[in-house]
């Protein structure tokens, strides 16, 4: 498995906080990562910087082995690293179909094509019937959904997903995990995904990266991790045992 | 194929549609007395200086009160071109040769203008690049006021607050009406344009544009550049509208005119601009004689000084109250058309309530 993207002894630090101090995260291409740890941990952090939101203090980011830490985001983005937010962030007054195109669009591509390469990833997403909404009128399991089709318009090679499921119910989770599956079934894509869902990462992920306070506490396959007695006591608890 | 055609025709509808208003309301006013073409014209400036104001604003949804700065450099830029060399020499005797000899007609001066105004903007763009909501609207009032002390001081150029007099004060109707047109074409081209659409994207999420490959800051300053273009024969019309220029006449005053018309008509959408231009002016003009006074066939008016800048004071508060999307509510023209030739919107919101969730 070669490596898509990794970062070498990356710290942020704000102010006094040290909120990732040395991580050093690897994903192979094709391969889905699970990010984990308690709140505070640095997850969100961590994906700031991968996706360019977040200068680190130290440390470097390398897409295919060139360093890309100081690139910017729209860079990022071109680069083919695509992204969603925890309070997925959809262009309210444009309509389902216009927030997709933009991921295409936004890259530099001709509105023709964003017009068919939309259509095509609310079709692989099951919202093609929504496409000529406006994306506030969307109720928010929807809006989730667009989130992540808008991400995956523009083909990416590495998708970095912020709790996806956050927010939903637990079939709304399920289906939640068979999109992420799907989509990286058709794009073949590196995905990381954050996710406060245990048992949903467990199943979704090849890898799982577990962070706490800022360092790397685990990484390792979802069997290891679940048993993990330092992972059960920092962040799993007693629902493993259940 | 056919599809295309509508989306085409669809497309082109917010333009088509506010044009024809311009038209139908130009047409109707050049029936109407002296007065009242005068007040038409003095519509259309504004409307080319609130389509340009429309572009930037509108679009990348970062408020401005600098434009009237682009107006200015192209109000002043327009007077000096178009004057008579024998009468600048004798109000700016300390105006450059080259200049005082130039001597152009409307037409060839405005969009020098335009680009004079463009050059402008160009160097005011690093403020835009890295400012953002409140603190742009800020240093964009601190630029207005800053360009406004220099043109009240640039004796040799401007003639500073005494002002200049002479320009040919030739602007009818139909003279300004093809400038407006062209504006609202200019406007829609770039609005409907790949560059638009990623402004207008960064408009509603900076950051979720950002992360989907958009240079906010890039396609901020293609909109600035173009709006300047805009409002800067916008200014070179005001010129010639004029007649004379003083520092007065491009300050604050205008600002708030032009963002006033803007907020009625609705900041978000090309048509908003024209049909808040159309409004306010119509307004205007019915107030100014109410508070002029007189006879209106049966019914006789006392003067009511001041009754102008009340009421319309009044419907900036009133539409920011009831209606902050404005009269448009940041739709264009003939969107209904837009959503028609692709699906319509009502079916579209059972299927999402009638779908199934997958998985």
């Amino acid at each position: 498995m070669s490596l898509l993207l990794r970062t070498r002894q990356l710290s942020v630090r704000f102010g006094g906080l040290c909120a990732l101090d040395g991580v050093e995260l690897e994903l192979g291409a094709g391969e889905i990562l699970g990010l984990i740890g308690p709140n505070g941990a640095g997850k969100t952090t961590l994906l700031n910087v991968l996706s360019g939101f977040q200068r680190p203090t130290v440390g470097e980011v390398e897409l295919d082995g060139r360093t890309i830490t100081r690139w910017d985001a729209p860079r990022r983005a071109r680069a083919g690293i695509s992204r969603t937010f925890q309070d997925v962030r959809l262009f309210e007054e444009m309509s389902v179909q216009e927030n997709c195109e933009v991921a295409v669009v936004g890259c530099g591509g001709r509105r023709s094509t964003a017009r068919t390469q939309a259509t095509q990833a609310l079709e692989l997403l099951d919202l093609q019937g929504s496409a000529h909404v406006l994306a506030r009128d969307l109720p928010y399991g929807l809006q989730r959904r667009v989130g992540l089709a808008r991400a995956l318009c523009a083909r990416p090679r590495v998708l970095l997903l912020d709790e996806p499921a956050a927010g939903l119910n637990d079939d709304e989770s399920a289906a939640m995990a068979e999109t992420v599956r799907a989509i990286h079934a058709e794009l073949g894509c590196g995905v990381v995904v954050i996710e406060h869902d245990v048992r949903m990462i467990l199943g979704l992920s090849h890898r799982v990266h577990v962070l706490d306070h800022g360092v790397t506490l685990r990484v390792g396959s979802p069997d290891e991790i679940r048993t993990d007695p330092d992972v059960v006591t920092a962040y799993l608890g007693e629902e493993v045992h259940a | 194929m056919r599809n295309r055609a509508i989306t085409l025709v669809a497309g082109s509808a917010p333009a088509a549609l506010s044009t024809l208003l311009v038209l139908v309301i130009s047409g109707l006013a050049m029936l109407g007395s002296e007065t009242t073409q005068r007040t038409a014209a003095q519509m259309l400036v504004m409307g080319v200086i609130c389509v340009g104001t429309y572009i930037f604003v509108g679009n990348s949804g970062v408020l401005s009160f600098g434009h009237v700065v682009f107006v200015a450099v192209g109000a002043y830029s327009t007077a000096l071109m178009t004057m008579e060399p024998g009468l600048k020499r004798a109000l700016l005797p300390d105006l450059p040769g080259w200049i005082v000899d130039l001597h152009l007609g409307m037409a060839a001066a405005l969009p020098v203008a335009g680009l004079l105004a463009l050059l402008v903007s160009v160097l005011c763009s690093p403020l835009v690049l890295r400012l953002d909501g409140m603190a742009a609207g800020i240093a964009s009032l601190a630029l207005l006021i800053s360009v406004n002390v220099v043109i009240g001081n640039w004796d040799q150029v401007t003639r500073g607050s005494q002002g200049i007099v002479g320009i040919p004060a030739d602007l009818t109707v139909g003279t300004a009406l093809p400038w407006l047109i062209g504006a609202i074409v200019l406007a829609l081209a770039y609005q409907v344009s790949a560059s638009g659409f990623r402004l207008r994207a960064s408009r509603e999420d900076a950051v979720a544009a950002a992360s989907l490959g958009v240079r906010v800051g890039r396609e901020r300053t293609i909109a600035l550049v173009i709006s300047a273009f805009v409002c800067g024969i916008g200014g070179g019309l005001y010129a010639h509208f004029l007649g004379a220029l003083t520092p007065g006449d491009v300050s604050l005053k205008l600002t708030l005119l032009a963002l006033l018309m803007l907020i009625v008509g609705g900041l978000r959408s090309l048509s908003g601009a024209v049909i808040g231009t159309i409004f306010i002016s119509v307004l205007a003009e019915l107030l100014r004689r109410v508070e002029a006074g007189g006879d209106f066939g049966p019914i006789a008016l006392a003067p009511h000084p001041g009754i102008e800048q009340v009421v319309l004071a009044l419907t900036l508060l009133f539409t920011l109250l009831l209606r902050p999307g404005g009269i448009t509510s940041g739709r264009e023209l003939g969107h209904r058309l837009v959503r028609r030739s692709s699906r319509d919107v009502e079916t579209a919101r059972t299927e999402i309530v009638a779908a199934p969730e997958p998985g």
